[in-house]
């Protein structure tokens, strides 16, 4: 598949997954290029579909992103987009409904492992194969961070403690 | 709303098509170029310059004074004739400072102890350098007499004192401590495979060329381990900088193939306790 096919069917689910990963419209677009010029040098093995490929990039580059920040900030050979601090901007699409807006927040103080299974099981609705190949984990454990991530989101939606009044009686 | 269905919604972030343009120019404008592995060189050639600077320094002689008092005495066990190992400082690998009080009043007043003849050295052989006065006075003590390595005149030592001095600088202090590096070698990745199978996780498969750069790596630190053993003492900082710099090359290396976040922990732990011992072996020779 040519390139410009790929990014023409990659570019938002990828863009996507990113933003809703670090919160921040200029570090996803840094983070989207990067995974794109990495897909465009061509190191595809042919051991997973491209799509899974392309996925693992992006949440490597994630993951590299929250590594560096919180651990070895002081190490050299930084890329500029990883010096960068992380600010929470949130999308004009997402503030235009309020009740997406508490959703998305929500999924925000979700640790990592949580959200990123949620947004490739529940948003994006990619099968637990699928998500098992990407992540690397078993379905079983999939299945069971998934049913955590749940009840965790669940819980910050119908809790006081974080300020969110969102009922979850719709939820259940 | 259901809550599946407020999420599956969240999957209609609408395509912002000037993020999607910029990306797509940047990533066709956008010219290889080998800056990170420059940039890397730079690097360890400041590294290696540093570390040859921290080498040089030590051997500056300090400045004399008038007090023939001895401020220490460092020995070095094992050498060869016409072969002096030991340096001022413990600071260097298999390099011990002395703390014996008999050891020091022989050096304070040697002419007390043995006689100026003619001699050879014993298959005994130990270094010393006393720092008397802040010059240093270098040594080799055998079981059939001594050599100042400075002047070349040689003595016999007849006496129980010499004995005693020559039994406490031949004494082996050392234990090997890096016997114990391949046990933790062993213990840590056996703690990790069963953790990744407890996980029922799939440990990472670096590619061919990391091998071979581990493998480079590690043939690297063994040789310089190879020079401190069998050729001379080397100065224990440089040592750990080489440790230091292996673990981060690791390290670096590994996380690229690392496909989640547990192995990556796993693996940093890991990475981090060998290096950690290392670093103690390194210290503690």
């Amino acid at each position: 598949m040519e390139f410009e096919e790929l990014y023409e069917q990659y570019f938002q689910c990828i863009y996507q997954f990113i933003y809703y990963m670090v919160s921040d419209p200029v570090l996803a677009e840094d983070l989207t290029q990067e995974t794109f010029i990495r897909v465009y040098k061509g190191q595809f093995r042919n051991e997973a579909a491209m799509g899974t490929y392309i996925r693992r990039i992006a949440r490597n580059l994630v993951y590299d992103t929250y590594r560096k920040k919180a651990l070895i900030k002081w190490l050299p050979f930084q890329r500029e987009h990883e010096k960068r601090e992380t600010k929470y901007v949130p999308h004009d699409w997402i503030v235009q409904s309020e009740e997406r807006r508490l959703l998305y927040e929500a999924i925000q103080l979700l640790k990592p492992e949580y959200r990123e299974v949620l947004i490739y099981r529940k948003i994006e609705e990619l099968n637990l194969a699928e998500t098992s190949e990407i992540l690397g984990l078993s379905t079983v454990k999939i299945a069971n961070t998934q049913r955590n991530a749940m009840k965790a989101l669940e819980k910050i939606l119908g809790g006081d403690e974080y300020g969110f009044k969102q009922s979850t009686e719709g939820t259940q | 709303m259901d809550l599946n269905n407020r999420l599956k919604e969240l999957n209609n972030l609408p395509e912002d098509q000037a993020v999607k343009a910029r990306i797509y120019e940047h990533i066709h404008h956008k010219k290889r170029h080998g800056l990170p592995l420059w940039q890397e060189s730079v690097l360890l050639l400041t590294i290696a310059m540093i570390t040859l600077f921290l080498i040089l320094i030590p051997q500056n002689s300090p400045p004399q004074t008038a007090d023939q008092s001895i401020q220490a005495i460092y020995k070095h066990f094992g050498g060869k004739e016409g072969k002096f190992l030991a340096r001022s400082s413990s600071l260097y690998i298999s390099i011990k400072k002395v703390e014996d009080t008999i050891v020091y009043s022989f050096f304070e007043d040697l002419t007390q102890y043995v006689e100026k003849a003619d001699g050879k050295l014993g298959s005994y052989i130990a270094d010393v350098v006393v720092v008397k006065g802040h010059r240093e006075e270098r040594y080799q003590i055998s079981d059939t007499g001594m050599l100042n390595v400075d002047t070349g005149q040689f003595f016999v030592g007849n006496s129980d004192m010499y004995d005693k001095v020559f039994q406490t600088l031949y004494s082996v202090e050392t234990i090997p401590w890096i016997f114990i590096l391949p046990l933790i070698v062993i213990a840590v990745n056996i703690c990790s495979t069963y953790y990744y199978k407890r996980l029922n996780l799939q440990g990472s498969k670096p590619s061919k060329h990391v091998w071979w750069v581990l493998v480079f790596g590690l043939v690297i630190i063994s040789s310089v381990f190879a020079w401190a053993i069998w050729v001379g003492p080397l100065y224990k900082p440089l040592m750990i900088t080489f440790a230091l710099l292996y673990g981060f090359i690791f390290w670096n290396f590994i996380i690229r193939d690392v496909q989640t976040y547990s192995i990556y922990k796993v693996e940093t732990i890991k990475i981090s306790i060998i290096s950690a011992i290392l670093i103690l072996i390194i210290m503690l020779y």
